[in-house]
């Protein structure tokens, strides 16, 4: 069934076409979520309240834009809202990078030798933790640009700024980044 | 290529063309320090690429169903209230109004059963200031003497439930009632004109010919709010009756007439549930308690947008009732929406109407392209129509507007740091 054929049914409120959606969705979002938060179960908690946005506002989307765009914009927004809340609450999310990413590096390259895959899961660690301690709007950037790999007009759609911006946006966060890796620089060299 | 240009290039590198990077390329084979900074720089966004993602833990779905399903729930008993409500409306409007009345008439148990034990006759006629369930004490030497006293007996009203006395003492020559002064409750229960220590707002005019008149009991009583309604302090000058530790020197007191119909002058009424002041409700010097609302507002057809709200002055509600009405409310566990004025918060949390001035940067529509290319082409991010960089950045922008030949009027950069402007054409 094609996405438009779901979403068609999703607005007349058919469930399983809701959870097609949802399950073709869930590890986007769910890794948006876990870019802008840092945190796996922030990130899943945040991707719940997103698709609880979506089943309850779908009759509002009209396709102008594609549903992943809508979607990403979605998750954007409640992530941002989780952020806020986090800076109200003065919760500090301890960032365990190397814990979560480390499960997985060697899924990445398996020819790469026992000490490379350590380096990467080092600086893939620092890259984590130091994102986490971007604002939030580059923290959004460098999620969907860099981590998500979508390109400028998507982006630019989802965060409803022209394309020039994006790039400009791009630039001052990674300059942000690279600011804050400065104190783990060998790690790169 | 200079080792200036390379950084700044190295800043800028997503907005490069091919040649620029080529460029930079050539640099950093001859500089040793420039191969290194690009080095580390490339290494971070491969690494920031690299980042693994996550798997949706086994049960996700299963919880993402069971959210549905207590949504679906909401929805439904919620158009049910509304049903019942449209239906019933009528009835818990008018048993509202009952319990209201009940309540104001415990309220003032005490103070009646007082006056019936204390008076002999069981005669009362007095005045008691009643605010918001305290009335303020007052200061019997700083009332001033009733103008057409008669000679009844003196009662005094000492019944009072609490109060501050430091707030409790008028100012000397205070002897107008305020907007916000204290309810008055006047009661009569014979013909009979008798006396007790007016009170301060009320006594001017209250020396004429209404002392025969039976006024029903409670006519002008102000019912609390049910709702977040306070009348605020009283002024000093709104202090009128004598206090419980002041009764024999109120029971002395020159005697005058009791007023015994609504002054539409007096104090509020019973129509005035909203007061104008509402600042007995804000914390003090405590931003996160003015944000009193967060909510996620599904705007047309538009992805839900968040609007962070602030509420600084509670007595406007038509704005919240607005927002209730007009938008479905979408947000997690902050949904509250009180009365109050909103303003939309930057992401710094400051109300965007404080924020720094923004100046404008003015050209000619025929400019139009070519301003716009060499603003982009600078780090200048845009938040609506705002533009946001830096002074230095800015200065540069200004100098290449200038060596291009391009006019602009009406702007100066004021301080340095982060600076924000608009762009405008004419």
């Amino acid at each position: 069934m094609t996405e438009n054929d779901l979403i068609r049914k999703c607005k007349k409120g058919n469930r399983e076409a809701f959870n097609a959606l949802f399950s073709r969705y869930q590890s986007q979002v769910i890794n948006i979520a876990y870019g802008m938060l840092s945190d796996r179960e922030d990130a899943c908690d945040a991707a719940q309240e997103v698709f609880v946005k979506v089943y309850k506002s779908i009759s509002s989307f009209n396709e102008k834009s594609s549903f992943s765009t809508w979607l990403y914009r979605i998750t954007a927004n409640t992530c941002s809202d989780f952020l806020r809340k986090r800076q109200r609450g003065g919760n500090v999310i301890s960032i365990n990078a190397a814990a979560d990413d480390g499960r997985e590096f060697d899924i990445e390259d398996e020819n790469s030798s026992v000490d490379e895959k350590m380096e990467l899961s080092e600086r893939q660690a620092a890259v984590r933790a130091a994102i986490s301690e971007l604002k939030e709007e580059h923290r959004i950037i460098i999620t969907l640009c860099d981590i998500e790999g979508l390109g400028y007009d998507e982006i630019a759609s989802i965060l409803k700024i022209p394309s020039g911006t994006v790039k400009s946006r791009i630039n001052r966060a990674r300059s942000a980044l690279k600011k804050i890796l400065m104190k783990n620089r060998e790690l790169f060299l | 290529m200079d080792c200036e240009s390379f950084g700044k290039y190295l800043d800028n590198y997503e907005s490069l063309t091919e040649q620029e990077k080529s460029d930079m390329e050539k640099h950093a084979a001859e500089c040793e320090e420039c191969r290194a900074e690009l080095d580390f720089f490339m290494s971070m966004i491969s690494t920031a690429k690299s980042l693994p993602k996550i798997e949706p833990p086994a049960d996700f779905m299963d919880k993402l169903n069971t959210r549905l399903d207590a949504e679906d729930k909401r929805v439904v008993s919620a158009s049910k209230i509304k049903g019942h409500l449209r239906r019933y409306g009528i009835q818990y409007a008018a048993a509202a109004a009952c319990l209201a009345l009940v309540a104001v008439i415990t309220a003032n148990r005490s103070l009646l059963t007082d006056r019936m034990d204390t008076v002999p006759d069981g005669i009362i006629s007095e005045e008691t200031t009643v605010s918001d369930g305290s009335a303020r004490d007052g200061a019997q030497d700083n009332m001033p003497a009733p103008s057409t006293a008669t000679a009844a007996p003196t009662v005094s009203e000492s019944n009072v439930q609490s109060s501050d006395a430091s707030k409790a003492v008028p100012a000397e020559g205070d002897t107008e009632p305020t907007e916000n002064a204290p309810v008055t409750v006047a009661r009569q229960r014979t013909g009979i004109p008798r006396t007790s220590t007016p009170s301060v707002p009320a006594a001017p005019r209250q020396t004429s010919n209404t002392a025969n008149e039976p006024a029903p009991a409670f006519d002008n009583v102000s019912i609390p709010a049910v709702t977040e309604t306070h009348v605020s302090e009283p002024s000093p000058a709104e202090v009128s009756i004598p206090t419980a530790e002041q009764p024999d020197e109120a029971n002395g007191a020159e005697a005058a007439p009791i007023s015994s119909t609504p002054n539409e002058n007096d104090a509020p009424v019973m129509t005035r549930s909203v007061p104008d002041d509402y600042t007995a409700e804000k914390p003090d010097d405590d931003e996160d308690g003015y944000r009193i609302a967060l909510a996620s507002v599904v705007n047309g057809d538009d992805a839900p947008e968040t609007y962070d709200l602030r509420a600084e002055e509670v007595s406007e509600s038509l704005k919240a009732a607005e927002i209730q009405a007009n938008y479905s409310l979408a947000g997690t566990d902050n949904n509250d929406i009180a009365r109050g004025k909103y303003s939309k918060l930057n992401k710094d949390g400051i109300p965007i109407a404080d924020a720094t001035a923004i100046g404008s940067i003015k050209f000619s529509y025929d400019d139009e392209e070519r301003a716009m290319a060499v603003i982009n082409s600078y780090t200048v991010d845009k938040e609506d129509d705002i533009y946001v960089t830096d002074s230095v950045n800015l200065n540069l922008i200004l100098s290449k507007l200038r060596s291009e030949g391009i006019p602009y009027t009406d702007y100066t950069i004021a301080g340095s740091g982060e600076v924000k402007f608009q762009i405008k054409f004419k």
